[in-house]
């Protein structure tokens, strides 16, 4: 179910009146728990039995693993989960691609060989609930986590609708607990809840699908070389687009949660206006590179191994990063992209770091936007649907194809140079602030006026159907 | 803050209507792909029985539900030509629904019919095709609760009201010279009902400024692409002939149908497409019957206002002409 659709808002209304009525908190977790599965099954029902699968085995493993202190057992359950999340993955996401490149092999070494193309639907989500179900069998596996004794609860941590499909991802020790005792939103939490979902729906209706998207779209569906005006506008109307698609999911899921009374953590803050590419991971997409940083590379060695290990596991980890993206080689360009700005910026920080110079207003603005420059270079390969559409698209912004054609109408230009400068202005501003402070701060009718100005043009744009990007992932 | 956010909303949404009906708005459903998923989905209900219109708009604006009932006594057909577009992918569709055993009346445009099969008009109809084949419950459940809202809302209107629509209107920049931009479309001339029959505004029929604006955006989009020619052609006529096979072999029936244009556009219509070299050739080669207005005094003397739709009082005039012709055309 699309959150930006007329059958979420009657859905989530009625899952709010069934979780306010006074039923038994085991009732409402059962509710949301069935809530969540019509949720999911309202794309494809057969792929709820994937779900079911992946919240069976690993409710198992890490009862089984928690039981005993005998490593060979605890390490076959932990290998049982993960082969089962990574062998779904690996399948539904991977198994096509990996079938391309074999076949593309093959065919090197002069094996003529034709399968039968498979015809394999990626299950929405499956990115998302399979990370998130296997980190929790890896903490306890770790002893940092105990099992959870309640199938219910696990079930309805696997499953907690606002945050299946697209994240963030949450850890069992940030949302388990929740499930201990009732909770129910108090009235301005609804209020900020309600306010959330509004501005998400904000972003992703209006400012990625309607701002944005159509530069990026006829850009990168140009299929011909276009002039390097417009390859730099359709680079920066997609760094906006997949901002606010995604930013506005997590968004709508952290604003749905808050309206039945749990807290989800944060996922975006404010990255464009990142220093330094760590910086970027530490603001973009949180849960994902904290899930990276904590699941594989710290076990790969993190830093502890001296310069050149630290240096691969960098660049390990952002490669597999790129590929959890999509199962394509330009996503793993851009993985490797992100490897390779990040190992640079530790040999400059051993270089230059410290001196006082970096930390003046105008060194640390010009480092911003040298990083958002960098970023942007790493979203054509994430966006173009190839190498061939990439490289034609970076030729024309370093101004090697005069003769491309103007694909953007003028009208897309002005709509994507406002979005993209507005961002960027209040993203520098507000990078060290918190929205809830900043909304805060203003009087309550401004703070009216806004929410219905964004309501007033969602409607109007009467946008809605359009996926969001990241549930291809 | 709710209370007022609220209030701000309902005050605004409320002049927002008012002032588009004052317009000349009406409500009307969208042409969007879960609409036409949703006749999709009722092929074959009625066994042979069935009647399913494919096409592109003419036949969407010419082909009128009740009348064809009342002549027909019939099931009431279903509706699944798409603006704009070729209706091959559709028919291709069709050929391989074992359960479409019944009657099919498809509309010829000639500009979007002979077309290869990346080209837009195609491609366009392929995706409809392929979105109706894994329509979601959730995309179903959003249609039939969009039916109350869309049935009171005049300013819900995609095409000609919604943000990006009225921004395009508001701030009508101009283009760098030779930007390839999709080709404009005619800004709003008709409501759509939800079986998807297609009525021609009131205004579109009176207004002769309208009418010449629609006019002058059909100009530059019949001469978009030189006309198919040569062994794609070929290739495209021999498809069409395997698929109308197919649903013949099955019992089923079908007949092409050539629409009125008048005007610049038909002038150019039988230039670009000489009726020999096409109407007369998908015939020949489909061996299936076919009905051009032309052929018909009861058919012909229409006027399309802006040259190439028929209004909502011809076209149940039309329909209640070609109804006896297709059925003498299709007679065992």
């Amino acid at each position: 179910m699309l959150f930006n659709s007329l059958t979420f808002i009657v859905f989530f209304a009625g899952v709010l009146v069934v979780h306010h009525l006074p039923l038994s908190w085991w009732v409402k977790k059962l509710s949301l728990l069935l809530a969540s599965y019509i949720f999911y099954a309202a794309w494809n029902p057969p792929f709820v039995a994937l779900l079911w699968l992946s919240t069976v085995i690993d409710f198992v493993a890490a009862k089984q693993i928690a039981q005993t202190e005998r490593v060979l057992t605890r390490r076959f359950w932990l290998v049982v989960s993960m082969l089962t999340n990574l062998g779904l993955l690996g399948f539904f996401k991977y198994g096509g691609f990996v079938l391309e490149n074999f076949v593309a092999a093959a065919g090197a070494y002069g094996f003529n060989y034709n399968p039968a193309a498979p015809s394999i639907i990626l299950p929405v989500g499956i990115s998302f609930y399979t990370f998130q179900t296997m980190s929790y069998t890896i903490d306890v596996y770790r002893k940092q986590t105990p099992p959870t004794h309640s199938f219910l609860d696990f079930a309805l941590f696997v499953t907690f609708f606002p945050q299946l499909v697209a994240g963030p991802i949450v850890r069992a020790t940030q949302l388990v607990p929740q499930f201990f005792k009732e909770h129910q939103a108090t009235r301005p939490q609804l209020v900020w809840g309600l306010g959330l979902m509004t501005w998400g729906l904000f972003q992703k209706v209006v400012l990625a699908d309607t701002f944005l998207a159509p530069t990026a779209d006829a850009v990168f569906g140009a299929g011909a070389p276009v002039l390097g005006l417009d390859a730099w506008l359709g680079t920066l109307a997609f760094s906006g687009q997949i901002f606010f698609d995604f930013a506005g999911y997590s968004t709508v899921a952290i604003g749905s949660a808050l309206c039945l009374g749990f807290s989800l953590p944060e996922n975006f803050r404010y990255p464009y206006a990142a220093i330094g590419f760590s910086d970027f991971w530490r603001r973009w997409h949180i849960s994902l590179s904290s899930w990276l940083r904590d699941y594989l590379y710290i076990p790969l060695g993190g830093n502890r191994h001296g310069s050149v290990r630290t240096n691969a596991n960098l660049l390990i980890t952002m490669l597999l990063g790129g590929l959890w993206h999509g199962a394509a080689w330009t996503f793993v360009a851009w993985g490797l992209l992100h490897g390779i700005y990040l190992w640079a910026e530790r040999l400059l920080t051993a270089r230059f770091g410290g001196q006082a110079w970096l930390t003046r207003p105008m060194a640390r603005l010009g480092l911003g936007l040298l990083t958002f420059l960098l970023v942007l270079v790493t979203w054509v390969f994430f966006r173009a649907s190839d190498f061939a559409t990439a490289g034609s698209i970076l030729r024309s912004m370093v101004g090697m194809t005069p003769d491309g054609a103007p694909v953007i109408a003028t009208i897309e230009m002005v709509k994507t140079i406002v979005v993209i400068s507005a961002l960027l202005v209040l993203q520098w501003r507000l990078r060290d602030a918190m929205l809830e402070d900043v909304v805060g701060r203003a009087p309550w009718w401004l703070g009216g006026f806004a929410w219905a100005a964004m309501l007033i043009v969602i409607i109007i744009t009467q946008g809605g159907g359009g996926a969001f990007i990241y549930f291809q992932f | 803050m709710g209370l007022l956010t609220l209030l701000l909303v309902t005050l605004f949404l409320g002049i927002w209507e008012s002032y588009w009906r004052s317009e000349g708005y009406t409500p009307s459903f969208e042409n969007t792909k879960d609409l036409w998923a949703h006749a999709r989905a009722k092929v074959g209900q009625d066994g042979p029985r069935d009647t399913v219109v494919i096409g592109s708009s003419r036949i969407l604006f010419g082909f009128d539900l009740d009348m064809w009932q009342q002549a027909n006594l019939g099931p009431r057909p279903l509706m699944l030509p798409l603006v704009g577009t070729s209706p091959i992918p559709v028919l291709h569709d069709l050929a391989d629904d074992p359960s479409f055993t019944g009657t099919l009346i498809c509309g010829v445009t000639e500009v979007v019919f002979f077309v290869p099969a990346p080209a837009p008009p195609a491609k366009e109809s392929a995706e409809f095709v392929q979105y109706a084949k894994s329509w979601s419950p959730t995309a179903r459940a959003s249609l039939f609760l969009s039916v109350p809202i869309e049935s009171a809302l005049a300013s819900l209107n995609l095409e000609d009201l919604s943000l990006d629509a009225l921004l395009k209107r508001w701030l009508p920049l101009a283009n760098r010279p030779g930007t390839r931009v999709p080709p404009q479309f005619p800004p709003y001339f008709a409501s759509i009902d939800f079986d998807r029959r297609n009525k021609m505004w009131s205004r579109t029929e009176t207004d002769p400024a309208l009418q010449h604006k629609v006019q002058q955006i059909w100009l530059p989009l019949i001469k978009i692409a030189p006309p198919f020619a040569g062994e794609g052609l070929t290739a495209l006529l021999e498809g069409v002939k395997s698929d109308v096979a197919k649903i013949r072999a099955r019992g089923g029936r079908v007949i092409f149908v050539r629409y009125p244009s008048t005007g610049e556009f038909l002038e150019i219509e039988r230039e670009l497409w000489p009726r020999a070299d096409y109407w007369d050739r998908l015939l020949a080669v489909t061996g299936a019957p076919g009905i051009h207005y032309e052929d018909y005094p009861e058919l012909s003397g229409f006027q399309c206002p802006e040259w190439s739709h028929l209004t909502r009082a011809d076209a149940v005039t039309f329909t209640r002409n070609l109804a006896p012709l297709v059925r003498a055309k299709l007679a065992p």
